[in-house]
């Protein structure tokens, strides 16, 4: 095995340099040839073999790609805005804190609606569950604390145990999101995608609010019952279950009601 | 290669703010070649879908900055070569070894009694030598090499993606093509 070094444009000499006279001849050559300059061919037939040679080159025919591909790369792209999302919320989450003290009247107008409905407790080994969300720009960029806006998007991080759910409802009456997918959900509603952390699973759904109404985030902990889409029905079908309703651990930014 | 009405639409969306609908538009139309570039410069296919991903996730990041100074294709095949030479050289760290371009491999491509591409299939044997012969350039160099003609890019497109003077891309280039010429001629392929 020889290994070339680079010269000064970092391009390997040509295979056999130092006795190799045709080929230095045809890089000349081609070399004019890519500046412009009107250079005569060192054989009657390079020209023609050279652009053979470029005519192959272009022919190499397409990679076939993984089937999924293009989800995958979809897949990823939403992880990252979920992440970059929840990280956007946890500084505005620290902002409105501040803010609060200062213009707490004017934010009373917002409303946060997030239960956490326990079918049983969360085992000890998992942290119990966290979750996180951010509204953002409907081109995913960073957005202020005005009212939540038709268009925008909703991302909602959560930290489950193996047999957890998120779902997410629009005034109560309709189901917009379960994580993981088991349910049908109204349409266009949100992508779900899923990563296991050691015992725990973090879920992320992205969501774009296209429809008014306020948006109901739950977590349940637990092998749930399939949901009936209303959420007053869930919720009263879980005392049978031996619901525990909890309030989250942390405060947590942002409303759903969207205008 | 490049799409002129589908970027005209991607910007289009961008414009009203559906960065993600962009990105679906921009994977449908330049997906695939960007997926064949990067296969062809690593030379391994889980590395490249990788690679693929990484560079769409950094267009969808980046496309809010995007200052329309070339084109998008110009752009993301910039990226797409930056993340390519990024991945053969953490490779290149792991396996402590360099890439041989010891053109003396090419004996072991299979001859053929015709070298004429009378055929489609003696076409394919053409291509498939000239694959080989690819693989054996360095990385930089196949790398210039296929945006050349694979991407379709001029050498002042080029320039703009690799950020390397067009002078010099010319240079490998020319370089390049009489050591594919005679790699092919040992695999019984006259051009």
């Amino acid at each position: 095995m020889t290994t070339r070094g680079d010269d000064g444009a970092g391009t390997p000499p040509p295979v056999g340099t130092g006795g190799d006279a045709d080929a230095d001849a045809d890089a000349a050559w081609l070399l004019a040839r890519a500046r412009g300059e009107d250079a005569p061919p060192p054989h009657p037939d390079t020209a023609a073999t050279y652009q053979r040679l470029e005519g192959l080159l272009a022919e190499l025919p397409p990679v076939t790609p993984p089937p999924g591909w293009r989800d995958a790369i979809l897949r990823r792209v939403d992880e990252d805005d979920a992440r970059a999302a929840a990280a956007s919320a946890q500084r505005r989450a620290r902002a409105r804190r501040r803010a609060w003290f200062a213009a707490g009247p004017a934010l009373a107008m917002i409303a946060v609606v997030v239960i956490f409905v326990g079918l049983r407790p969360p085992s000890r080994d998992v942290g119990g569950p966290r979750v996180g969300y951010a509204i953002t720009a409907g081109d995913g960029r960073p957005r202020g604390d005005g009212p939540v806006a038709l268009g925008e998007r909703l991302a909602v991080t959560a930290r489950l145990p193996a047999e957890g759910a998120l779902r997410i409802y629009r005034d109560d009456r309709v189901l917009v999101a379960e994580c993981p997918a088991r349910a049908p959900v109204a349409a266009g509603a949100a992508v779900c995608t899923e990563r296991r952390e050691g015992k725990v699973t973090v879920h992320v759904a992205t969501l774009r609010l296209d429809a008014p109404g306020r948006y109901r985030v739950v977590l349940l902990i637990g092998a749930a019952p399939p949901s009936t889409g209303r959420y007053d029905d869930d919720v009263a079908a879980a005392p049978a279950a031996g619901v525990t309703l909890r309030a989250p651990d942390a405060p947590l930014p942002a409303t759903f009601d969207v205008r | 290669m490049i799409d002129a009405a589908a970027e005209r639409e991607a910007l289009a969306l961008l414009d009203r703010g559906d960065r993600r609908a962009a990105l679906v538009l921009l994977l449908d139309r330049y997906g695939v070649a960007i997926l064949g570039y990067c296969v062809r410069v690593l030379r391994d296919d889980v590395l490249a879908q990788d690679v693929q991903q990484v560079v769409f996730l950094e267009v969808h990041r980046d496309l809010p900055t995007f200052r329309r100074e070339s084109s998008l294709w110009t752009w993301i095949s910039r990226i797409a070569h930056n993340r390519c030479m990024d991945a053969a050289t953490r490779r290149r760290r792991e396996q402590q070894r360099t890439v041989s371009i010891d053109d003396d491999d090419a004996a072991e491509l299979p001859a053929s009694a015709d070298p004429s591409p009378a055929s489609s299939a003696e076409r394919a044997r053409w291509l498939q030598a000239l694959e080989r012969c690819l693989a054996r350039l360095s990385e930089p160099v196949r790398a210039t090499v296929l945006m050349k003609y694979q991407l379709g890019h001029t050498f002042d497109e080029m320039s703009a993606a690799v950020g390397e003077r067009a002078g010099t891309l010319q240079v490998r280039v020319s370089r390049a093509l009489p050591i594919l010429r005679r790699c092919l001629e040992r695999a019984g392929v006259a051009l």
